[in-house]
């Protein structure tokens, strides 16, 4: 690679005594310039596009929805997942009955929330009804974070679901689950957004003093 | 038999057009890289697979920011816009700002605070005093029974309706050149932890709006392999190479 030239340089042997003037080479080496060059190329690519953010398309409907729309909705092409405080969980439910004992509501985590989805898609194909009427109803519980809602509404990107709707849960839902989380022995949700705000602050105050 | 002399080439390479190159293309970086705007409040976007990009620059963009703590404000793409933004909001709520006031507002990237207040906070801030960080837009507490007092309805129609459709002619639609939204692109940059009532509450303002599409400010997650996302991105994918490799065809058939 590039070197010093130092050709020009160290002349001992001519002058008889007279002193000469250093001859200097003009060329300077450029290797760890370009050197640096190109790591602040590097550092720049990576840095831009990690910060660029990307947006996601989302719906909702203009009009209140009832559930009479739901009661029209096929009963085995209808799925609910209810978000609460846990990030790492929801609530789903096959059909139009949260208290149903083989499809009704159940605690499942996140990460198989995906096969959830898928299974039922499967259902539908082999009982000849077209996977594209499938709906998910997106609902969330008091104190539950937008950062949850993301998660669940990425499931529905990449499971491409067609046809979804971001409603308020129903009193007979509510209620299910608070019979199911005490069944299960699953600590109870905050009733209102109040109190999960309460109960958040409460646990801030608390992480705070350890 | 005579000496075979190899020629001694020297090692030192002239690094001057190699160098050349690496500042030109680390200068073109730098001038295109966009800054990140510094936001009134800090907000870390949560994750996803979506790919669609934004600030595409013939788009009329208005932002609805939602800190962690459910603070809420709105935000324009620029400093003109954001003047009048604060002039238009003045003219309908019946008071104006002096030239200082709007010079201090135009500093701002977003807007977050009560009618009422925005006249003192930036006669204050006309002042160069410091100013603490803004309240945040109010939220009924009721959607249903408080429709008076839906501020954010007002702020959104002003910024993604009324200025929209004033600026209309500089963003028609590429393709068709004619408009064919009637809201500007909305956006909302919601913090990963802000609380799902808010970001609720905002995006059922935006149904009583009739303003059914908007878009989630998201960073990058990689796509599940094997998921139908996955599969369906493949098909576009090469449904465009295709698109691609016929359209010289076409064109030297005509």
């Amino acid at each position: 690679m590039a070197e010093m030239d130092t050709s020009s340089g160290g002349g001992h042997k001519g002058g008889k005594g007279v002193k000469k003037g250093k001859k200097l080479s003009t060329r300077v080496d450029l290797t760890p310039m370009v050197d640096l060059g190109f790591l602040l190329i590097t550092f720049f690519i990576f840095a831009t596009t990690l910060t660029t953010p990307k947006a996601a398309k989302f719906r909702v409907p203009t009009d209140e929805v009832d559930d009479k729309d739901k009661m029209n909705m096929l009963d085995k092409a209808a799925i609910t997942a209810l978000f609460g405080p846990d990030e790492k969980a929801v609530y789903f439910y096959r059909g139009t009955k949260p208290d149903d004992p083989v499809n009704g509501i159940k605690l499942i985590p996140m990460a198989q929330f995906r096969k959830a989805i898928l299974d039922t898609r499967k259902d539908l194909i082999a009982s000849n009804i077209p996977d594209s009427v499938m709906n998910l109803s997106i609902k969330a519980l008091p104190g539950a974070k937008y950062g949850t809602f993301m998660d669940v509404y990425d499931e529905v990107q990449i499971n491409v679901v067609k046809n979804y709707v971001k409603v308020k849960p129903d009193s007979n839902e509510v209620k299910v689950i608070v019979a199911y989380n005490e069944y299960n022995k699953i600590p109870a949700l905050p009733k209102t957004d109040e109190e999960a705000a309460e109960m958040a602050a409460k646990k801030k105050a608390e992480n705070g003093k350890q | 038999m005579p000496k075979l002399k190899v020629p001694r080439k020297s090692t030192s390479i002239d690094m001057t057009a190699m160098c050349d190159v690496a500042f030109l293309l680390l200068s073109f970086f730098i001038f295109t890289a966009k800054m990140k705007k510094s936001t009134e409040i800090e907000i870390e976007n949560p994750t996803s697979v979506a790919t669609d990009t934004i600030g595409i620059k013939n788009k009329f963009n208005v932002t609805v920011n939602i800190g962690e703590d459910g603070k809420v404000l709105i935000g324009m793409d620029n400093d003109s816009l954001m003047e009048d933004l604060g002039k238009r909001v003045a003219a309908a709520k019946g008071f104006s700002f002096t030239d200082a006031e709007l010079a201090a507002l135009k500093k701002r990237t977003s807007l977050g605070m009560d009618f009422n207040e925005l006249k003192p906070f930036f006669a204050k801030a006309a002042t160069g005093a410091d100013m603490p960080p803004q309240p945040g837009i109010p939220l009924p507490k009721d959607l249903k029974t408080d429709t008076a007092a839906i501020q954010l309805l007002d702020w959104v129609k002003i910024a993604g309706y009324d200025m929209f459709n004033a600026a209309k002619d500089a963003y028609k639609d590429d393709e068709t050149k004619r408009i064919v939204e009637t809201y500007a692109t909305i956006y909302v940059n919601a913090d990963k932890k802000a609380p799902w009532v808010v970001v609720d509450k905002v995006m059922s303002i935006f149904a009583k709006l009739k303003l059914d599409r908007f878009r989630l400010l998201t960073t990058l997650e990689d796509t599940p392999k094997g998921s139908d996302l996955e599969k369906v991105r493949e098909k576009e994918m090469a449904e465009a190479i295709k698109e691609a490799a016929n359209k010289p065809a076409e064109k030297e058939q005509q």
